[in-house]
């Protein structure tokens, strides 16, 4: 059933669909320094990830994001998480706490707080997590959920952001490009 | 505690049935034992409700409890104020949270986190969780009769 509703209407969001170019941004991170996306250009893959604090979807996943980038980090693989959501109807998400989730579970990654929500609106995010892959050329290859299994990572079939990862590297086309993303709605102001 | 209407600021209109505070002991109870009231709310936007509801019917089915579930829509911050909503899903047996949050709890419309028996982090109860909850439901003692069977009408 969660594949299903993955796959479908995969197309009826975001901004951004595959083969498009990645819309730049510039965030303050939780490390006290602001993150461009151009400060990655070099990279061979980079996965912009909407997330946040108190969604559960995003904590369920959060762990498997982590292995996949100390997984990639030496093959020159970025990921950056963002958080859009509106702190003062979720104080979970303020940049206070960002910056205690960031420590407590060891981000190996910049978490960037979207404050104005600009870059989310720009992307057409809608979810948390929601990810979109770009390859060394800053094309989509992939958007959508991190794999299809949020509640037992023992259960996962299909590992959609590590297989765009491994397509990226390997100059390859992903299998799957688009599934629907899966989480929480981002709190808008 | 359940609110009562009264409970709301005026003009809220609802989907919710709510129960009437005094009721007859005979109302409530089956020869066998108590009246079991499970009440699932959920938040549209939050996309777990529909596995959520599967699963508490699956343990249901398998603990073989015949209870009525009262689904309930919570479409407003309001109605999550008043009815002390703290994400989505929420089970309530017999009036009670399978899974009691902490006092400080924000109440709105949102996603709920539960931590599974494991330590991880889910958007879902365990199948444990609910069965668990069900299960101590269907033993309490009615005041005057035997052990009841959880079952309803």
């Amino acid at each position: 059933m969660l594949e299903a509703a993955m796959k479908e209407g995969a197309e009826e969001v975001a901004n951004l669909r595959p083969g498009d170019e990645a819309i730049a941004f510039e965030l303050p991170g939780v490390d006290d320094r602001r993150h461009a996306l151009t400060d990655y250009a070099d990279k061979e893959a980079v996965a912009v990830i909407f997330t946040c604090n108190h969604c559960p979807y995003a904590r369920a996943w959060e762990d498997r994001i982590i292995r996949i980038q100390a997984d990639y980090a030496d093959r020159c693989v970025q990921l950056i998480a963002i958080s859009a959501n509106d702190p003062q109807r979720y104080p979970a998400d303020s940049f206070p706490r960002m910056r205690e989730r960031a420590q407590e579970k060891g981000f190996n990654f910049p978490y960037l707080f979207d404050e104005s929500q600009e870059v989310a609106r720009a992307y057409g995010a809608e979810r948390t997590p929601e990810v979109f892959v770009f390859g060394k050329d800053h094309l989509l290859l992939y958007h959508g959920t991190v794999d299809d299994d949020y509640e037992d990572p023992r259960a996962v079939k299909n590992h959609y952001l590590r297989d765009a990862l491994v397509a990226a590297l390997t100059d390859e086309e992903p299998t799957v490009a688009e599934t629907r993303p899966v989480g929480c709605t981002i709190k808008w102001r | 505690m359940i609110p009562e209407k009264g409970d709301f600021e005026g003009g809220l209109s609802t989907r919710i049935m709510l129960y009437e505070r005094r009721r007859s002991e005979s109302e409530l109870r089956e020869p066998e034992g108590l009246l079991m009231r499970v009440r699932f709310l959920f938040y549209e936007d939050c996309p777990s409700h529909e596995p959520a509801l599967e699963r508490l019917r699956g343990v249901l089915a398998e603990e073989g409890i015949d209870a009525d579930v009262e689904v309930v829509e919570i479409e407003s911050e309001e109605l999550a104020r008043g009815l002390r909503f703290v994400g989505s899903p929420t089970i309530l047996v017999n009036g009670r949270d399978i899974d009691p949050p902490p006092p400080e709890s924000y109440y709105g419309l949102t996603c709920r986190a539960y931590r599974l028996e494991d330590g991880r982090i889910s958007p879902l109860p365990s199948r444990g969780m609910i069965r668990r909850a069900v299960d101590a439901a269907a033993k309490v003692e009615p005041v005057d009769g035997p052990a009841g069977s959880g079952r309803s009408v």
